[in-house]
């Protein structure tokens, strides 16, 4: 069992992921709605997935990423990023985000996704 | 989502999208009124950005499309600082479009297909953004193309490392047809190949390249590279890379690795040479085809943290639970009287009350809502009326956070926007008329909200033109609604005509406050509420409405009458005064109707005996009467005693008693009898 932190400003998008999350050999055990927030949470949680919204408040996903992989090399970020993101998405992977999923997701790639890491 | 979308996501998506509609629509008003976007335009970016994921998820699409327009709209404000915008114009187009999306998720509410077409808004939008660019050419394309630009193409690594026992291998993977993003796709590829390969190689060369893009998503992408890793280890890792159709690892030799070097240099397409056998294929390891990894759906209970929902249903019964544990809690206080006078009972009796009351408020506290959305929606009222008429006005809002029954709240809405709109329209005089007065050019109109002992009252106080007696009183006269000498109305008395039905001050409707129906709706609708509306006025000065409503409609103070064997509740509100029977003559008129005459005015005579066919003996000289207020007119109703005063909680009719006119419900008294609720509106002789 693998434990995921969700990160996401939106709460509908935390529930869904959360919803596909359920059942599977991954485990949620802490959400965060910004980046600081995520930051705290990985270090109170150590997740062994981040999944990581990219426009959010107080701090973006593309800065709170740099900073999850400053604090832990290895951490297994995935990106949620909307179409048009690809920047910031590049941005992210470069910075050592592990994979990326495009908003509207079906279970089945978030899955395949979370199966890469 | 793909699958069934269940219900709880619905009414997820459903708050979530309200509340960020909600407060989007105050940051635009607040925008506007500033003329400034510099504190809200990232919320609003952020917030049309939400919208937008959280629809398309929901395969919500005319929503989405929206969002996504006034989306890239502030996108490009957003990477332009510089650039003016019309305020007006750009709160115009995102308030339409708030609008659009309020009434979409109305439909969604209600299980109504979303079929709005949102093409109008879109279009406005598209046209203003073009305009916007047309003003500003030197402007930035939206940020995200911009820095589409600069970014680096990205080539494979080719650090050589010599190392006698690696192995070259060649991978292709192709991706599903639908992959977006290919070009990134085919980075975390690469990056995942770099965790464990050099002297990587790939094809395309320059992976970021936008025609990449393409390239990779038709024709897949290849890599050779040199590894220590044994080939299982090499072909799990590949294996895992997300959204592959398949994909074909071999181990080649080194002659085979420095021709694919070449090919990949010149961008050959390298599988299409690669039909006949070739000898420089040291082992075919896979070749692949990846069925979609399709898990069982599982049930999956959804997880809602802190705030549960809670059925408004289950709520009103809790309600009624505790009405009757109040009531039993009075039946026990009779049974015991006076002559008890158990110290330790006593002191048991108190302690059960007063833990009674503090059940009672804490279950009112569950239905109580702050009134703060329902202000802040007279923000939007005003700023849309205001600007209709050309007037500039400033809303003060005064104590939203003021708690009212959830089922008060839904009703008060209306009457709110009714009197706002009246204030706006006609109450708040033109710039000029104001400046003539030594008034500020700018209108002000303050809403405010307090609660008193079991009420809730709200004031609409404007500084406009203030109410003109002798206006008011021409009108009625000409409507033939006066009902005595014009010069016996009391200044209350004239006010109150503007609440008949048919009365209009204006002498023309206008489009606004007008609308057919006048402020007799709004009394009505606060009278539904138990409410009562005053209004004070200052010729020049200004207007006020007061509104006072009770805080639930689930407990009223009601007055108990006896009328042969049954207890009927009156409530207070619609109570005016009570007289002795035996003073009073009673006469029949033409229509067979009995009458009393009160102070040289004619009132009918009710007896709830007859009306509800309790009991046919009627004592004529003796009893009680009580006026109450019915809608226009006053009815006098009769009853053997008054018994005092209560508060009850009422029960609503349902179910198998179908609807009786003139009584609104029941309630349970403290002696465990029934008694039913007077509605006095519909109550009549």
């Amino acid at each position: 069992m693998k434990t995921v932190l969700i990160v996401d400003d939106a709460m509908f998008m935390r529930s869904s992921l959360k919803q596909m999350l359920n059942g599977s050999d991954y485990e949620v055990i802490g959400e965060a709605s910004n980046g600081e927030e995520a930051i705290e949470a990985y270090i109170k949680l150590s997740p062994d997935i981040v999944t990581m919204d990219i426009t959010m408040p107080v701090m973006d996903g593309v800065t709170a990423v740099k900073e999850i992989i400053k604090l832990d090399e290895n951490a297994n970020v995935i990106m949620i990023s909307a179409m048009g993101q690809q920047v910031m998405v590049l941005e992210t992977i470069n910075a050592g985000a592990k994979n990326f999923i495009i908003k509207p997701f079906a279970k089945e790639k978030v899955m395949q996704v979370f199966d890469t890491i | 989502m793909s699958g069934k979308v269940n219900d709880s996501m619905v009414e997820l998506y459903l708050s979530e999208a309200y509340e960020i509609i909600n407060s989007l629509e105050l940051l635009i008003i607040e925008s506007e009124e500033t003329k400034s976007l510099e504190n809200n335009i990232d919320i609003i970016f952020r917030n049309m950005h939400t919208i937008k994921g959280n629809s398309m998820m929901m395969m919500y699409d005319s929503i989405a499309g929206i969002a996504h327009k006034i989306e890239d709209l502030f996108d490009f404000i957003r990477a332009n600082k510089d650039v003016e915008t019309d305020y007006s114009i750009l709160a115009d187009i995102v308030l339409s479009a708030i609008d659009f999306i309020k009434e979409e998720l109305n439909k969604i509410e209600n299980g109504i297909p979303d079929d709005g077409d949102p093409e109008a808004i879109i279009d406005s939008a598209m046209q203003y953004l073009e305009s916007l660019k047309f003003m500003n050419p030197d402007s930035n394309e939206i940020s995200e193309e911009k820095t589409k630009k600069e970014v680096k193409y990205y080539i494979a690594s080719t650090n050589k490392k010599e190392k006698s026992d690696y192995t070259n291998y060649f991978v292709h993977l192709q991706y599903y047809d639908d992959i977006e993003m290919a070009n990134i796709r085919g980075l975390t590829a690469l990056k995942k190949i770099e965790s464990f390969g050099n002297d990587i190689y790939s094809n395309p060369k320059e992976i970021l390249k936008s025609e990449s893009s393409e390239f990779i998503k038709e024709k897949g992408i290849s890599f050779i590279f040199k590894t220590e890793k044994k080939h299982e280890y090499v072909n799990l890792t590949v294996e895992k890379i997300a959204f592959l159709k398949n994909f074909e690892l071999k181990k080649i030799n080194e002659k085979k690795y420095n021709d694919y070097r070449i090919d990949f240099d010149n961008e050959k397409d390298v599988l299409e040479k690669e039909e006949d056998f070739n000898e420089d294929v040291i082992e075919d390891v896979k070749v692949k085809n990846i069925k979609k990894a399709v898990k069982e759906n599982r049930k999956v209970a959804s997880h809602m943290s802190t705030n549960i929902k809670v059925d408004l249903e289950k709520i009103d019964y809790l309600m009624d639970l505790v009405g009757e544990l109040v009531v039993s809690g009075s039946m026990v206080n009779e049974e015991r009287n006076d002559e008890n006078t158990d110290v330790e009972m006593t002191m048991a009796e108190r302690q059960l009350n007063r833990v009674i009351n503090e059940l009672q408020d804490a279950v009112m506290s569950i239905r109580m809502v702050p009134l703060k959305l329902t202000f802040q929606k007279m923000k939007r009222i005003v700023r849309d009326t205001s600007k209709k008429v050309k007037k500039e006005i400033d809303l003060k809002i005064i104590g939203e956070e003021t708690e009212v029954d959830k089922n008060v709240i839904e009703k008060l809405g209306d009457p709110l926007m009714h009197i706002i709109r009246n204030s706006v329209d006609h109450g708040i005089e033109d710039a000029e008329v104001r400046l003539n007065y030594n008034k500020t050019k700018i209108g002000n109109i303050t809403l405010a909200a307090k609660q008193t002992a079991g009420n809730v009252i709200i004031t609409i106080k404007d500084d406009g033109g203030g109410l003109d007696k002798e206006r008011i009183l021409d009108k009625a006269s000409n409507k033939k609604m006066l009902i005595k000498p014009r010069t016996d109305y009391t200044d209350e008395e004239i006010y109150m005509l503007l609440f008949e039905p048919g009365f209009s001050t204006n002498e023309s409707v206008t489009e606004l406050s007008g609308r057919g129906v006048g402020l007799d709706v709004v009394k009505q609708n606060i009278k539904a509420l138990n409410g009562t509306v005053e209004v004070r006025s200052q010729l020049y000065k200004g207007t006020e409405f007061i509104i006072k409503i009770p805080l639930t409609l689930a407990i009223i103070n009601g007055v108990l009458i006896e009328v042969s064997d049954s207890i009927f509740i009156i409530p207070t509100v619609s109570i005016i005064e009570s007289y002795a029977m035996i003073d009073q003559k009673v006469f029949v008129n033409g229509d067979g109707n009995e009458m009393i005459m009160i102070r040289d005015e004619v009132y009918p005579l009710l007896r709830l005996n007859t009306r509800f066919a309790i009991n046919e003996e009627k004592c004529n000289d003796s009893g009680i009467i009580t006026m109450v207020e019915n809608e226009n007119r006053k009815i006098l109703i009769h009853s053997d005693r008054i018994i005092g005063k209560q508060q009850v909680v009422v029960k609503h009719l349902s179910g198998f008693t179908r609807k009786v006119n003139g009584i609104s419900g029941y309630a349970l008294l403290g002696d465990g009898r029934i008694s039913f609720i007077l509605n006095p509106s519909d109550l009549s002789t």
